[in-house]
């Protein structure tokens, strides 16, 4: 876990602001110390590192493996007999576990004289565009041979048009469990069947949703929802691992999700020995990046630039003041006019015949 | 500061009362009583000398602007009150020349003037009021010391009109705005003007019998 302390900074008005420092501690602690300022900071801690996420179990199939090969073919469909193992596998991208299911699925129907299941398992896994398994090896020919004859029957199909389209813009598009396929809005071609659509986007839920593809074409709108705070740590921490910039933009709205921040504040040791990089995120959003030499100075500049407060501007920097300036001067000058217009005069008398 | 130092300097000013350069304005002192003598002749003693009098000069209010002609300012004086400053009449003694007979009326100008120079750039008053006055300076066998408002007095002494030597006076004037020399004058047609005079030096500018 990196080495991480967090500094909220409560607002004198408003909700509070986290500011990380992910590398450098004491560097967030100083910045807490930041004086004279009308908030309030605090210190926190960044969020975990999630779990790496459970891979589907392979016992089913092992299971349904030692029920084929005991000719116990109705246990085997038992096992296997649901669809949802298919798509969760594809959603989580798993293409050889969807193709190993499906391959003994095909395998149990044969067994059990199921010829017309067995050809719309194969049919379904050859429009997947799924390998077939090595598993496939150890089944009997004529497995073998309907996988590779519905192959051929779908690759012999005309492809039918996908549109995939979402209100949250570049959300990346897996058809099947094939990740990165596009960005949305989405046009693709397809064998017709059944498909897993996956949609995914930083700061947002992922989705699957499982669409039946036929002629001429079919068109699926899917919304996501805002990520919950877990999920935005660990698209976070994914996004850290890749090396993104900690003040990047969605690096700085996931961080401010999974904290519960509104006002997110980060510095980190810049490159420049002795330099001090920061950001302030207000409702995810990047309002200010700055650099400084002192953390202090940073903190204050960058609450500033990000409207979190406003400066104290000097008096001579106020409109009211050179107004009054202005005001003061001309009242002098009309004071002086007057004056001068009504100087006392002294006239004295002479004869001068 | 500044604005204090512009409001406490003053500006001082210096006017000077004139008849003329050649002496236009001193009719009013050449005027004959109706027997037929001049108004200067009373400053001659029994010894054959002549007795010192006095220039007073006075500064009238005449609470407008009237005109600058004799009749207007008489009309205007009958209506409004024309009255003396009485903190601001100055007096100077002064010795005016007596007339020969057969004396040229040229003559008797420049010999007046000339007595009048004895005066030549005396102070009368040190600070002119703020407001339209018209100078009268009225000459007077009265010592100054008689015409000079007494401390207890409310009013200025009047003239002795059987005292009077001439008269002159300006018209209207804001001494404080005034860009030349004030010329003093007295308007008549003929040398029997003592009535003249004696409506010159009243106190309140009023026609005298």
């Amino acid at each position: 876990m990196l080495p991480a302390l967090l500094l909220f900074v409560l607002g004198a008005d408003g909700p509070a602001v986290v500011v990380v420092s992910a590398t450098a501690p004491a560097l967030a602690t100083r910045a807490a110390q930041t004086p004279e300022l009308p908030v309030v900071l605090v210190t926190g801690a960044l969020p975990d590192a999630p779990q790496p996420a459970a891979t589907p179990s392979t016992e089913v199939l092992v299971e349904a493996r030692r029920a084929w090969v005991g000719a116990d073919f109705a246990r085997c469909l038992s096992l296997l007999e649901d669809d949802g193992r298919v798509t969760r596998a594809l959603e989580q991208e798993q293409r050889h576990t969807a193709a190993r299911a499906l391959a003994w699925r095909v395998a149990c129907k044969l067994g059990a004289r199921q010829g017309d299941g067995a050809r719309r398992d194969a049919e379904w896994l050859a429009a997947l565009q799924l390998p077939l398994p090595e598993d496939v090896g150890v089944m009997t020919p004529e497995v073998e041979a309907l996988l590779t004859s519905a192959r051929r029957a779908v690759d012999a199909q005309p492809r039918t048009g996908l549109v995939v389209t979402s209100p949250v813009t570049n959300a990346v598009v897996a058809i099947d469990g094939r990740p990165g396929a596009c960005t949305v809005p989405c046009r693709m071609a397809l064998a017709p069947g059944t498909h897993v659509v996956h949609l995914s986007a930083d700061g947002y839920s992922p989705r699957a949703q499982t669409v039946t593809v036929a002629a001429p074409e079919l068109s699926v709108e899917l919304p996501l929802s805002p990520a919950d705070p877990s999920l935005a740590a660990a698209q976070w921490h994914r996004r850290r691992a890749a090396g993104e910039a900690f003040d990047a933009g969605r690096a700085m709205q996931l961080l401010s999700v999974s904290l519960r921040a509104a006002r997110l504040l980060v510095v980190e040791p810049s490159d420049d020995a002795g330099g001090v990089r920061g950001a302030l995120a207000v409702d995810g959003v990047v309002q200010a990046r700055g650099e400084r030499d002192d953390v202090q100075a940073l903190v204050r500049d960058l609450l500033v630039r990000g409207k979190v407060f406003e400066p104290t501007v000097p008096l001579w920097k106020r409109w009211p003041f050179w107004v009054a300036i202005g005001a003061a001067a001309v009242a002098s000058g009309v004071t002086a006019a007057v004056l001068i217009a009504n100087r006392p005069v002294v006239t004295r008398v002479e004869l001068n015949p | 500061m500044l604005v204090l130092a512009l409001g406490s300097c003053t500006v001082e000013r210096q006017v000077s009362l004139t008849f003329g350069s050649d002496g236009e304005g001193l009719d009013g002192f050449m005027c004959k009583d109706p027997a037929g003598q001049f108004l200067l002749d009373r400053a001659k003693d029994g010894d054959g000398g002549v007795r010192t009098g006095a220039l007073v000069v006075d500064f009238v209010r005449l609470g407008g602007v009237p005109g600058c002609r004799t009749g207007q300012l008489v009309k205007w004086c009958s209506t409004h009150e024309c009255k003396p400053l009485r903190q601001a009449r100055g007096c100077v003694p002064v010795t005016l020349p007596t007339v020969t007979p057969m004396m040229p009326r040229e003559a008797l100008r420049a010999s007046v003037l000339s007595a009048m120079r004895q005066v030549q750039n005396t102070g009368v008053l040190d600070d002119a009021p703020d407001e339209f006055v018209i100078v009268r300076l009225v000459g007077s066998l009265e010592s100054c010391e008689a015409l000079t408002a007494k401390p207890e007095a409310v009013e200025l002494p009047n003239f002795d009109k059987a005292q009077l030597l001439g008269c002159a006076y300006s018209c209207p004037v804001l001494l404080d705005r005034v860009d030349q020399d004030v010329y003093l004058g007295f308007e008549t047609l003929t040398v029997q003007c003592e009535q003249g005079v004696r409506i010159c030096s009243d106190g309140q500018l009023q026609w005298q019998p």
